[in-house]
């Protein structure tokens, strides 16, 4: 008897936490205190088409846009924070002095931002451009408020979008949807269709740029691979850092499931402005948990602020 | 079974293996609180804390652990340094990061009434070079790069005997770091390992917890010392990272540099340190930490 | 018993945490707003839009000299609205005409912008807003 009442009370706290989530997220209890950047590792199985390819069909939002929070933004620098008490740097394996926190800390916004800031900006790996444009660089960074080319709701573009929030896998193409943001960078909704039906490149000089630019899918075993080239220069190539680009760059996107995860990276290749190609840590996502979630809509995109900054503070 | 005795049992089993991964968890979290960390570890992150270096973040509040932030950092200061026993005008730009550890330093030179003396002395990893302008040696026929390598480790050393090097590497240090008290003072002693083994940084803290002296004992060669003052937030990007407004170093008991701080951007601004091929290629010649 | 249960609220909640959507904005909410200071205005409301990233109730009140202002107050994204405890209805029970007295954080630029973070209706409901537009918990201490 005391068993089933016990019982009862986990569910009626498993059905009320599902219910009222964001509610429950204010209540400081113990077992907030830890929190991690490592992604949980896959389970279930990959489902495949009739032809045998993995199907990446899905909605893919299991840990929120891939742009959004601080524990997201430190997975994309390449940042493992594995528990409370060890950190490490993907690319270089470098351990970083981690603290554990004793309670929960009331961070003022300031604060909070201005952690974010840095937390979202420490890794090692850097796109690496020739020397000449390092201070360009530098300076689109630090004046990004000015400078960031998504600024007033405009296209994140690719590969900065990072990977989509929904796969729609067919026999000869795929659909990818991007939903708007208010999020690291406040950017519209983005869609692409991308044709999986062997064909090839139109000649770079015949395409007019674009955001997200002529983008072509085939298979390299069980990996979809995008290649896609033909971009404007009116976006910047990944979160942050005032990364520009020229129209010749030529971006590889790496898509690998392994049941409920999705792995992404991006190779940038740009001879005009880096010395050398330059690949995204990998950033993994997660299928939904609910097999019959929709994709949401997303909010319409309006900024406001950016003309009464007086500071340079951003992310 | 029914329906509902079979969905019972499911969830919870569900909660109980979650539970069991927070307890795990909390566990962990548990035998490293404030409360029971050793002498080394408090004075390591009382130093640290007062430099702003742990920071925290997460959904709606704090939810990760405190991280150590610091990276790249860029420092722009002006006042003497002497060289071969001149004391000389000099424009101090250093570049640094410490993953992966490297520097770019220009230094810039102006006796009275002399031309001014331009030089790029850049450390990365195991690799030391100078350049005839900045990223010389990367794109044919853009400046050369010269390798130094028997300056690795006096240019590596410039890194760890920041305030910020010193911590770092007394966090990497463990059970090999000490604490001390001198005069009433704490003092860190910090062996450091890799290219620098066998350097020891010896470093005092003040009332605040601010690193006011860093002293490099090389073991064989000279001391060198490093005085820091004026702590506050000196980016143009305002990061709550605290930096020293006036920095002397000294080799020997005799001052080398005396600079204050005009900048010091804290924010992760965009540094890189490539290696140009033929400074990969050089041999790698026996190197002292501190030379002349 | 109790621990357990919360536990296990706890635990769950940090999944569904990351499904309702943490908002972090683009830019600094330091660098436009003074979130040291807090300033009250009394006005009418003259539009209400629910949008990203950031909400904006836009009110006319009227300045020292009788003369009508517009003031733009900005509020989080739905998710943070709904961490501050604004319902649907509630939401939907905010509308152009309005009588309200606001607590903002102002902007530092002059202009008659600020951070919501309090409302209070005429007709005597009020509203506290503990997340700033940027998710951030918005207690202005320190």
């Amino acid at each position: 008897m005391r068993y089933l009442r016990h019982l009862g009370l986990v569910v009626l706290a498993v059905l009320l936490c599902l219910v009222a989530a964001p509610a429950f997220a204010q209540e400081e209890a113990p077992g907030m205190i830890h929190n991690v950047t490592v992604r949980p590792t896959p389970t279930g199985v990959t489902p495949r088409t009739a032809d045998g390819h993995p199907d990446f069909t899905g909605v893919w939002n299991g840990m929120a846009d891939n742009l959004l929070g601080v524990p997201n933004q430190m997975h994309n620098e390449g940042i493992a924070v594995e528990s409370d008490h060890s950190t490490y740097d993907v690319l270089t394996g470098a351990k970083i002095a981690t603290w554990p926190l004793a309670k929960p800390r009331r961070q003022n916004g300031e604060q909070s931002e201005r952690a974010a800031t840095l937390l979202r900006r420490m890794g090692a790996s850097r796109p690496i451009y020739k020397p000449e444009y390092w201070d360009m660089v530098k300076q689109f960074d630090a004046n990004a408020n000015e400078e960031d080319p998504s600024n007033n709701c405009m296209p994140a573009g690719v590969p900065r979008v990072g990977s989509p929030s929904y796969i729609g896998q067919f026999p000869n193409y795929l659909i990818f949807i991007y939903p708007g943001q208010g999020g690291l960078i406040a950017t519209q909704t983005m869609y692409r269709m991308i044709p999986l039906d062997g064909r090839k490149h139109t000649p770079l000089q015949d395409l007019d740029g674009s955001y997200t630019g002529e983008g072509i899918a085939h298979w390299d075993g069980d990996t979809l691979v995008v290649d896609t080239w033909g971009f404007n220069t009116a976006t910047w190539f990944d979160q942050l850092g005032g990364y520009f680009h020229s129209e010749n760059m030529h971006v590889v996107e790496r898509f690998q499931r392994n049941g409920n995860t999705l792995t992404w990276t991006a190779t940038i290749d740009d001879p005009d402005v880096l010395l050398e190609p330059w690949t995204t840590t990998p950033r993994i996502q997660l299928l939904n948990a609910n097999p019959k979630a929709m994709l949401p809509e997303s909010l319409p995109c309006s900024e406001r602020d950016l003309a009464h900054a007086v500071t340079k503070e951003h992310h | 079974m029914s329906t509902k005795a079979k969905l019972m049992k499911v969830l919870t089993g569900a909660a109980i293996a979650i539970v069991a991964f927070q307890c795990a968890g909390a566990q962990s979290g548990q035998t490293k609180t404030a409360a029971n960390m050793s002498e080394v570890a408090k004075a390591v992150k009382a130093a640290a804390d007062a430099l702003g270096m742990p920071r925290t973040g997460g959904p709606g509040g704090a939810l990760l652990p405190e991280i150590d932030v610091i990276n790249r950092m860029e420092i722009l200061g002006s006042g003497t340094s002497s060289v071969s026993g001149q004391t000389v005008k000099t424009e101090y730009h250093a570049a640094l990061g410490y993953n992966p550890p490297a520097m770019r330093l220009e230094i810039t030179r102006t006796n009275a009434g002399g031309t001014p003396q331009h030089t790029i002395q850049t450390v990365r990893d195991k690799y030391a070079w100078d350049e005839s302008m900045m990223g010389a040696g990367l794109v044919p026929g853009k400046g050369t790069a010269t390798p130094e390598m028997t300056t690795v480790k006096q240019r590596l050393l410039q890194i760890w005997i920041l305030p910020y090097g010193v911590l770092k590497a007394a966090f990497a240090a463990g059970d090999k770091a000490t604490v001390s008290a001198e005069d009433g003072a704490t003092v860190l002693n910090v062996p450091l390992s890799g290219e620098l083994a066998g350097v020891t940084l010896k470093a005092t803290l003040d009332s605040k917890n601010f690193i006011t002296k860093v002293v490099a004992q090389t073991g064989g060669g000279m001391d060198i010392e490093a005085d820091y003052s004026d702590y506050a937030d000196h980016g143009e990007i305002l990061t709550d990272i605290k930096s020293p407004g006036h920095i002397v170093e000294k080799q020997g008991g005799s001052t080398v540099l005396d600079i204050q701080i005009k900048n010091w951007d804290a924010n992760n601004p965009y540094l890189v340190f490539p290696i140009p091929q033929n400074v990969k290629m050089a041999t790698q010649q026996s190197s002292k930490v501190a030379e002349r | 018993m109790r621990g357990f249960k919360f536990k296990v609220t706890a635990a769950l909640c940090i999944l569904s945490l990351a499904l309702s959507g943490p908002v972090s904005a683009h830019h600094s909410v330091q660098s436009v707003f003074d979130i040291h200071k807090t300033i009250t205005v009394t006005g009418t409301i003259a539009k209400v839009e629910w949008i990203n990233p950031h909400s904006y109730i836009t009110v006319n009140a009227k300045d020292a000299n009788g003369n009508t202002q517009k003031w733009g107050f900005e509020l989080g994204a739905q998710a943070a609205l709904r961490r501050s405890g604004l319902s649907r209805a509630d939401r939907g029970g905010i509308k152009p005409g309005d009588e309200v007295t606001i607590i903002a954080q102002p902007a530092r630029d002059g202009s008659t912008n600020g951070i919501m973070r309090e409302m209070k209706m005429g007709d005597g409901r009020d509203f506290k807003f503990n997340y700033d537009p940027n998710g951030n918990v918005a207690d202005g201490s320190n």
